[in-house]
Protein backbone atom coordinates (compact mmCIF):
# COMPACT_ATOMS: atom_id res chain seq x y z
CA UNK A 1 0.00 0.00 0.00
CA UNK A 2 1.29 3.31 -0.72
CA UNK A 3 -0.09 6.52 0.03
CA UNK A 4 0.89 10.13 -0.90
CA UNK A 5 1.36 12.72 -3.57
CA UNK A 6 2.84 11.88 -6.92
CA UNK A 7 3.96 15.15 -9.16
CA UNK A 8 4.00 14.45 -12.69
CA UNK A 9 6.10 16.63 -14.81
CA UNK A 10 5.25 15.84 -18.45
CA UNK A 11 5.18 18.54 -21.52
CA UNK A 12 2.69 16.50 -23.39
CA UNK A 13 -0.52 17.23 -22.22
CA UNK A 14 -2.02 14.12 -23.69
CA UNK A 15 0.64 11.70 -21.74
CA UNK A 16 0.89 14.22 -18.59
CA UNK A 17 -3.05 14.00 -18.76
CA UNK A 18 -2.98 9.92 -19.18
CA UNK A 19 -0.25 9.17 -17.17
CA UNK A 20 -1.83 11.42 -14.13
CA UNK A 21 -4.96 9.67 -14.54
CA UNK A 22 -3.73 6.38 -14.57
CA UNK A 23 -2.32 7.17 -11.33
CA UNK A 24 -4.89 8.63 -10.07
CA UNK A 25 -6.62 5.01 -9.84
CA UNK A 26 -3.72 3.95 -7.23
CA UNK A 27 -6.14 4.68 -3.82
CA UNK A 28 -4.11 6.63 -1.74
CA UNK A 29 -2.31 8.48 -3.98
CA UNK A 30 -3.23 12.00 -5.06
CA UNK A 31 -1.71 13.49 -8.29
CA UNK A 32 0.10 17.43 -9.03
CA UNK A 33 0.29 17.74 -12.55
CA UNK A 34 3.16 20.01 -14.23
CA UNK A 35 3.92 20.73 -17.41
CA UNK A 36 7.08 22.29 -16.88
CA UNK A 37 9.02 21.46 -13.80
CA UNK A 38 8.54 23.36 -10.56
CA UNK A 39 5.93 25.92 -8.98
CA UNK A 40 5.19 23.40 -6.48
CA UNK A 41 5.09 23.89 -3.28
CA UNK A 42 7.73 21.76 -1.83
CA UNK A 43 6.29 22.64 1.91
CA UNK A 44 3.78 19.74 0.95
CA UNK A 45 4.92 16.94 3.13
CA UNK A 46 3.70 13.55 1.66
CA UNK A 47 5.39 13.50 -1.62
CA UNK A 48 6.01 9.96 -2.84
CA UNK A 49 7.47 10.83 -5.69
CA UNK A 50 8.12 11.84 -9.19
CA UNK A 51 7.17 11.07 -12.81
CA UNK A 52 9.33 13.35 -14.97
CA UNK A 53 10.15 13.11 -18.96
CA UNK A 54 13.75 12.66 -19.84
CA UNK A 55 14.72 16.50 -20.73
CA UNK A 56 13.15 17.32 -17.19
CA UNK A 57 16.01 15.08 -15.06
CA UNK A 58 18.75 18.06 -15.21
CA UNK A 59 16.84 20.56 -14.16
CA UNK A 60 15.21 18.11 -11.66
CA UNK A 61 18.69 17.48 -10.54
CA UNK A 62 19.99 20.68 -10.12
CA UNK A 63 16.96 21.75 -8.12
CA UNK A 64 18.37 18.69 -5.88
CA UNK A 65 18.12 20.42 -3.13
CA UNK A 66 14.64 22.23 -2.68
CA UNK A 67 13.43 18.12 -3.59
CA UNK A 68 15.67 16.96 -0.77
CA UNK A 69 13.98 18.82 2.05
CA UNK A 70 10.79 17.17 0.46
CA UNK A 71 12.38 13.77 0.78
CA UNK A 72 10.58 11.93 -2.23
CA UNK A 73 10.58 8.25 -2.12
CA UNK A 74 11.47 7.76 -5.46
CA UNK A 75 11.94 9.00 -9.14
CA UNK A 76 10.10 7.51 -12.03
CA UNK A 77 11.38 8.64 -15.43
CA UNK A 78 8.95 8.43 -17.53
CA UNK A 79 10.01 7.75 -21.53
CA UNK A 80 8.21 8.57 -24.52
CA UNK A 81 8.76 5.88 -26.76
CA UNK A 82 11.94 4.30 -25.70
CA UNK A 83 14.60 3.41 -23.13
CA UNK A 84 16.85 6.14 -22.01
CA UNK A 85 20.21 5.31 -20.51
CA UNK A 86 19.59 5.69 -16.72
CA UNK A 87 19.21 3.72 -14.15
CA UNK A 88 16.11 4.93 -12.62
CA UNK A 89 12.86 2.88 -13.02
CA UNK A 90 10.76 3.98 -16.54
CA UNK A 91 7.56 4.02 -18.59
CA UNK A 92 7.24 3.62 -22.08
CA UNK A 93 4.19 5.51 -23.24
CA UNK A 94 3.02 2.11 -25.12
CA UNK A 95 3.02 0.31 -21.72
CA UNK A 96 -0.81 -0.91 -20.18
CA UNK A 97 -2.14 0.91 -17.35
CA UNK A 98 -1.98 -1.79 -15.43
CA UNK A 99 1.64 -2.32 -15.72
CA UNK A 100 2.30 1.19 -15.22
CA UNK A 101 0.34 0.93 -11.86
CA UNK A 102 2.11 -2.02 -10.73
CA UNK A 103 5.99 -0.20 -11.78
CA UNK A 104 4.56 2.94 -9.84
CA UNK A 105 3.56 0.83 -6.62
CA UNK A 106 6.91 -1.04 -6.49
CA UNK A 107 8.55 1.77 -6.84
CA UNK A 108 7.31 3.91 -4.54
CA UNK A 109 6.53 1.03 -1.79
CA UNK A 110 10.26 -0.34 -2.20
CA UNK A 111 11.74 2.97 -1.74
CA UNK A 112 9.45 3.48 1.47
CA UNK A 113 10.40 0.59 3.32
CA UNK A 114 14.33 1.48 2.97
CA UNK A 115 13.78 4.79 5.03
CA UNK A 116 14.67 5.41 7.76
CA UNK A 117 10.73 5.33 9.66
CA UNK A 118 8.44 3.30 8.74
CA UNK A 119 5.24 5.43 9.93
CA UNK A 120 4.62 8.59 11.14
CA UNK A 121 5.65 7.81 14.57
CA UNK A 122 7.80 10.85 16.22
CA UNK A 123 10.97 9.82 17.45
CA UNK A 124 11.54 10.39 21.57
CA UNK A 125 13.95 13.55 20.06
CA UNK A 126 11.07 14.90 18.07
CA UNK A 127 8.74 14.55 20.58
CA UNK A 128 11.10 16.50 22.92
CA UNK A 129 11.07 19.43 20.37
CA UNK A 130 6.85 19.14 19.87
CA UNK A 131 6.69 19.77 23.79
CA UNK A 132 8.74 22.95 23.53
CA UNK A 133 7.03 24.08 20.25
CA UNK A 134 4.00 23.71 21.94
CA UNK A 135 4.47 25.48 24.80
CA UNK A 136 5.42 28.17 22.40
CA UNK A 137 9.20 28.36 22.32
CA UNK A 138 11.76 29.72 20.03
CA UNK A 139 14.04 27.95 17.91
CA UNK A 140 16.69 29.24 19.94
CA UNK A 141 15.54 29.03 23.54
CA UNK A 142 14.28 25.04 21.80
CA UNK A 143 18.14 24.63 21.32
CA UNK A 144 19.60 25.66 24.91
CA UNK A 145 17.12 23.88 26.42
CA UNK A 146 17.71 20.60 24.12
CA UNK A 147 21.47 21.46 23.69
CA UNK A 148 21.29 21.14 20.34
CA UNK A 149 22.15 23.19 17.47
CA UNK A 150 19.13 25.82 16.14
CA UNK A 151 19.78 23.55 12.77
CA UNK A 152 18.49 20.56 14.34
CA UNK A 153 15.78 22.16 15.66
CA UNK A 154 14.62 23.24 12.52
CA UNK A 155 15.02 19.68 10.84
CA UNK A 156 13.32 18.53 13.90
CA UNK A 157 10.71 20.74 12.92
CA UNK A 158 10.46 19.81 9.24
CA UNK A 159 9.95 16.38 10.42
CA UNK A 160 7.72 16.48 12.39
CA UNK A 161 5.72 18.54 10.02
CA UNK A 162 6.00 16.03 7.51
CA UNK A 163 4.82 13.21 9.70
CA UNK A 164 1.90 14.73 11.25
CA UNK A 165 0.67 17.19 8.22
CA UNK A 166 0.45 19.78 10.98
CA UNK A 167 2.06 23.20 10.04
CA UNK A 168 1.65 25.64 12.22
CA UNK A 169 2.82 26.11 15.72
CA UNK A 170 -0.76 26.73 17.16
CA UNK A 171 -2.07 23.67 15.47
CA UNK A 172 1.12 21.43 16.94
CA UNK A 173 -0.14 22.68 20.29
CA UNK A 174 -3.54 21.24 19.82
CA UNK A 175 -2.14 17.85 18.33
CA UNK A 176 0.46 17.88 21.75
CA UNK A 177 -2.50 17.93 23.82
CA UNK A 178 -4.25 15.88 22.51
CA UNK A 179 -1.94 13.14 22.71
CA UNK A 180 -1.39 14.04 25.91
CA UNK A 181 2.45 15.07 25.50
CA UNK A 182 1.58 18.39 26.99
CA UNK A 183 -0.98 19.70 29.84
CA UNK A 184 -3.50 21.87 28.71
CA UNK A 185 -2.93 24.04 31.69
CA UNK A 186 0.22 24.73 31.06
CA UNK A 187 -0.14 26.96 27.78
CA UNK A 188 -2.16 29.84 27.48
CA UNK A 189 -4.34 29.11 24.79
CA UNK A 190 -5.76 32.37 23.32
CA UNK A 191 -9.28 33.06 23.38
CA UNK B 1 -5.58 22.88 -19.37
CA UNK B 2 -9.62 23.23 -19.01
CA UNK B 3 -11.22 25.96 -21.25
CA UNK B 4 -12.42 28.74 -20.09
CA UNK B 5 -15.20 30.56 -20.10
CA UNK B 6 -16.34 33.97 -22.89
CA UNK B 7 -18.37 36.68 -23.73
CA UNK B 8 -20.77 34.32 -25.55
CA UNK B 9 -21.47 31.38 -23.31
CA UNK B 10 -24.85 31.34 -21.83
CA UNK B 11 -24.89 32.43 -18.15
CA UNK B 12 -27.35 29.70 -17.20
CA UNK B 13 -24.53 27.43 -18.45
CA UNK B 14 -21.77 28.56 -16.75
CA UNK B 15 -23.53 28.21 -13.28
CA UNK B 16 -24.28 24.56 -14.10
CA UNK B 17 -21.21 23.84 -14.65
CA UNK B 18 -20.16 24.63 -10.77
CA UNK B 19 -22.08 25.50 -7.81
CA UNK B 20 -19.69 27.28 -6.40
CA UNK B 21 -19.56 29.95 -8.79
CA UNK B 22 -23.17 31.24 -7.10
CA UNK B 23 -21.56 33.65 -4.31
CA UNK B 24 -19.23 34.65 -6.54
CA UNK B 25 -21.41 36.23 -9.28
CA UNK B 26 -23.39 37.40 -6.45
CA UNK B 27 -20.64 39.40 -5.46
CA UNK B 28 -21.11 41.34 -8.74
CA UNK B 29 -24.62 42.22 -7.94
CA UNK B 30 -26.12 39.11 -10.62
CA UNK B 31 -28.59 37.18 -9.77
CA UNK B 32 -30.30 33.97 -11.16
CA UNK B 33 -33.72 34.05 -13.49
CA UNK B 34 -30.63 34.19 -16.81
CA UNK B 35 -33.02 32.33 -19.54
CA UNK B 36 -30.74 32.42 -22.26
CA UNK B 37 -28.75 35.62 -21.89
CA UNK B 38 -24.88 35.33 -22.74
CA UNK B 39 -22.29 36.40 -20.08
CA UNK B 40 -22.15 39.86 -22.01
CA UNK B 41 -25.60 40.36 -22.12
CA UNK B 42 -25.86 39.91 -18.54
CA UNK B 43 -22.66 41.66 -17.66
CA UNK B 44 -24.28 44.72 -19.60
CA UNK B 45 -27.45 44.33 -17.33
CA UNK B 46 -26.12 44.49 -14.50
CA UNK B 47 -22.80 47.28 -15.22
CA UNK B 48 -20.26 45.23 -14.99
CA UNK B 49 -17.24 44.88 -16.85
CA UNK B 50 -17.42 41.43 -18.73
CA UNK B 51 -13.69 40.78 -19.03
CA UNK B 52 -13.21 41.62 -15.28
CA UNK B 53 -16.21 39.18 -14.28
CA UNK B 54 -14.64 36.28 -17.14
CA UNK B 55 -11.17 37.03 -15.30
CA UNK B 56 -12.49 36.27 -11.77
CA UNK B 57 -14.59 33.35 -13.04
CA UNK B 58 -12.14 31.42 -15.21
CA UNK B 59 -9.43 32.35 -12.22
CA UNK B 60 -11.71 30.63 -9.84
CA UNK B 61 -12.51 27.38 -11.68
CA UNK B 62 -8.95 26.62 -13.38
CA UNK B 63 -6.21 28.08 -10.93
CA UNK B 64 -3.64 27.92 -13.44
CA UNK B 65 -5.79 30.63 -16.16
CA UNK B 66 -4.02 33.98 -16.26
CA UNK B 67 -5.76 36.55 -17.13
CA UNK B 68 -3.97 38.24 -20.59
CA UNK B 69 -3.07 41.93 -21.15
CA UNK B 70 -6.64 42.55 -21.28
CA UNK B 71 -6.99 42.81 -17.81
CA UNK B 72 -5.50 46.20 -17.49
CA UNK B 73 -7.83 47.79 -18.98
CA UNK B 74 -9.59 46.68 -16.15
CA UNK B 75 -9.95 49.87 -13.65
CA UNK B 76 -8.69 48.67 -9.90
CA UNK B 77 -11.00 50.50 -8.67
CA UNK B 78 -13.64 47.28 -9.24
CA UNK B 79 -10.89 44.99 -8.42
CA UNK B 80 -10.61 46.10 -4.87
CA UNK B 81 -14.49 46.34 -5.03
CA UNK B 82 -14.78 42.66 -5.62
CA UNK B 83 -11.87 41.95 -2.85
CA UNK B 84 -14.22 43.78 -0.62
CA UNK B 85 -17.12 42.50 -1.43
CA UNK B 86 -15.14 38.86 -0.72
CA UNK B 87 -14.52 40.43 2.79
CA UNK B 88 -18.24 41.06 3.66
CA UNK B 89 -19.29 37.79 2.12
CA UNK B 90 -16.45 36.21 4.38
CA UNK B 91 -17.45 38.38 7.98
CA UNK B 92 -21.41 38.30 6.97
CA UNK B 93 -21.73 34.79 5.89
CA UNK B 94 -18.97 32.26 6.00
CA UNK B 95 -17.72 32.82 9.55
CA UNK B 96 -21.16 32.96 11.11
CA UNK B 97 -22.13 29.87 9.57
CA UNK B 98 -18.97 27.68 9.80
CA UNK B 99 -19.01 28.78 13.65
CA UNK B 100 -23.09 27.78 13.63
CA UNK B 101 -22.36 24.00 12.32
CA UNK B 102 -19.04 24.01 14.50
CA UNK B 103 -21.51 24.97 17.58
CA UNK B 104 -23.91 22.15 16.39
CA UNK B 105 -20.97 19.69 15.74
CA UNK B 106 -20.01 20.68 19.62
CA UNK B 107 -23.27 20.25 21.51
CA UNK B 108 -23.89 16.65 19.44
CA UNK B 109 -20.48 15.71 21.36
CA UNK B 110 -18.29 15.48 24.66
CA UNK B 111 -15.33 14.84 23.25
CA UNK B 112 -12.21 16.56 24.75
CA UNK B 113 -10.45 17.19 21.23
CA UNK B 114 -13.08 19.18 19.55
CA UNK B 115 -12.72 21.23 22.45
CA UNK B 116 -9.23 21.98 21.84
CA UNK B 117 -10.49 22.28 18.04
CA UNK B 118 -12.74 24.53 18.76
CA UNK B 119 -10.05 26.95 20.34
CA UNK B 120 -8.16 26.49 17.35
CA UNK B 121 -10.70 27.92 15.09
CA UNK B 122 -11.52 30.79 17.36
CA UNK B 123 -7.29 31.52 17.29
CA UNK B 124 -8.07 31.53 13.63
CA UNK B 125 -10.58 33.86 13.21
CA UNK B 126 -8.91 36.26 15.17
CA UNK B 127 -6.08 36.15 12.50
CA UNK B 128 -8.33 35.90 9.88
CA UNK B 129 -10.26 38.88 10.71
CA UNK B 130 -7.09 41.06 11.23
CA UNK B 131 -5.89 40.16 8.11
CA UNK B 132 -8.72 41.23 6.51
CA UNK B 133 -8.78 44.69 8.59
CA UNK B 134 -5.52 45.27 7.61
CA UNK B 135 -6.58 44.96 3.94
CA UNK B 136 -9.76 47.11 4.28
CA UNK B 137 -7.29 49.75 6.03
CA UNK B 138 -3.84 49.55 4.99
CA UNK B 139 -3.77 47.75 1.55
CA UNK B 140 -6.96 49.45 0.07
CA UNK B 141 -6.89 52.88 0.69
CA UNK B 142 -3.23 52.74 -0.41
CA UNK B 143 -4.11 51.34 -3.43
CA UNK B 144 -7.02 53.72 -4.32
CA UNK B 145 -5.14 57.05 -2.95
CA UNK B 146 -2.26 55.49 -5.56
CA UNK B 147 -4.78 55.18 -8.42
CA UNK B 148 -6.62 58.44 -7.98
CA UNK B 149 -3.94 60.94 -7.05
CA UNK B 150 -1.88 59.69 -9.68
CA UNK B 151 1.15 60.09 -7.02
CA UNK B 152 3.23 58.03 -4.43
CA UNK B 153 3.08 57.99 -1.09
CA UNK B 154 7.05 58.21 -0.36
CA UNK B 155 8.69 54.91 -0.52
CA UNK B 156 5.89 52.64 -0.07
CA UNK B 157 5.13 49.95 -2.22
CA UNK B 158 2.36 47.67 -2.58
CA UNK B 159 4.49 44.82 -1.42
CA UNK B 160 4.82 46.70 1.96
CA UNK B 161 1.26 46.20 2.35
CA UNK B 162 0.25 42.90 1.45
CA UNK B 163 0.68 40.08 4.24
CA UNK B 164 1.29 36.72 2.91
CA UNK B 165 -1.80 34.46 2.59
CA UNK B 166 0.77 31.43 3.54
CA UNK B 167 -0.66 31.46 6.91
CA UNK B 168 -4.42 31.37 6.82
CA UNK B 169 -4.34 28.36 4.56
CA UNK B 170 -1.61 26.42 6.51
CA UNK B 171 -3.92 26.56 9.00
CA UNK B 172 -7.14 25.84 7.73
CA UNK B 173 -5.46 22.97 6.22
CA UNK B 174 -4.11 22.13 10.01
CA UNK B 175 -8.10 22.75 11.23
CA UNK B 176 -9.20 20.24 8.88
CA UNK B 177 -6.63 17.63 9.25
CA UNK B 178 -6.95 17.66 13.18
CA UNK B 179 -10.37 16.76 12.45
CA UNK B 180 -10.10 13.81 10.25
CA UNK B 181 -6.95 12.31 11.95
CA UNK B 182 -7.70 12.92 15.65
CA UNK B 183 -11.33 13.48 16.59
CA UNK B 184 -12.69 11.18 19.17
CA UNK B 185 -15.73 9.21 17.56
CA UNK B 186 -18.32 10.09 20.00
CA UNK B 187 -20.20 13.17 17.47
CA UNK B 188 -23.06 13.58 15.01
CA UNK B 189 -22.31 12.18 11.50
CA UNK B 190 -24.00 14.74 9.53
CA UNK B 191 -23.04 18.16 11.49
CA UNK B 192 -19.62 16.90 11.74
CA UNK B 193 -19.86 16.35 7.56
CA UNK B 194 -21.75 19.79 7.17
CA UNK B 195 -19.03 21.32 9.08
CA UNK B 196 -15.92 20.16 6.70
CA UNK B 197 -17.68 20.88 3.63
CA UNK B 198 -18.35 24.46 4.74
CA UNK B 199 -14.54 24.41 5.87
CA UNK B 200 -13.46 23.18 2.48
CA UNK B 201 -16.00 25.58 0.29
CA UNK B 202 -14.13 28.34 2.42
CA UNK B 203 -10.64 27.07 1.92
CA UNK B 204 -11.62 27.01 -1.78
CA UNK B 205 -12.70 30.91 -2.11
CA UNK B 206 -10.00 31.92 0.32
CA UNK B 207 -7.35 30.36 -2.02
CA UNK B 208 -9.28 32.05 -5.09
CA UNK B 209 -9.36 34.90 -3.11
CA UNK B 210 -5.26 35.49 -2.05
CA UNK B 211 -4.82 34.42 -5.72
CA UNK B 212 -6.74 37.65 -7.15
CA UNK B 213 -4.70 39.53 -4.65
CA UNK B 214 -1.46 38.19 -5.99
CA UNK B 215 -1.62 37.81 -9.15
CA UNK B 216 -3.77 40.13 -10.66
CA UNK B 217 -3.84 43.26 -8.25
CA UNK B 218 0.09 43.62 -7.03
CA UNK B 219 0.91 42.78 -10.62
CA UNK B 220 -1.31 45.64 -11.49
CA UNK B 221 -0.47 47.82 -8.76
CA UNK B 222 3.48 47.45 -8.84
CA UNK B 223 2.94 48.30 -13.04
CA UNK B 224 1.39 51.68 -11.73
CA UNK B 225 3.80 52.58 -8.80
CA UNK B 226 6.65 52.02 -11.50
CA UNK B 227 5.19 54.03 -14.23
CA UNK B 228 4.94 57.05 -11.13
CA UNK B 229 8.88 56.57 -11.08
CA UNK B 230 9.49 57.90 -14.49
Amino acid sequence: MISGVVIVVHSNDIVRKGLSSIVRGIAGVRVVEQAVFGDFDFRATDILGYMIEPSALSHFKKLGGVCAKSKPKGILICVDSKRIDSDLPFIETNFSSDRIIDIVTETFTASKTSSENKDNELSSREVDVLKCVALGMSNKEIADKLFISIHTVITHRKNITAKLDIKSASGLTIYAIMEGYIEPSSIDIRG
Amino acid sequence: MKSNFTREHRMAELVLSNYNLLPIINRFGIRLGFRDKTVEQICKESEVNPDFFLAIINTYINPDFLPDSGLVNVPVTSIVDYLQQTHRYYIDYNVPEIERLLNLLLKSSSSKNLQLIEKFYLDYKVELIEHIQNEEVKVFPYVLNLVNERKRIQNYSIHDFVREHTDLDEKLSDLRNLIIKFLEPTYDDNYCNDFLYALQRFEDDLKDHARIEDKILVPIVAKIEEELND
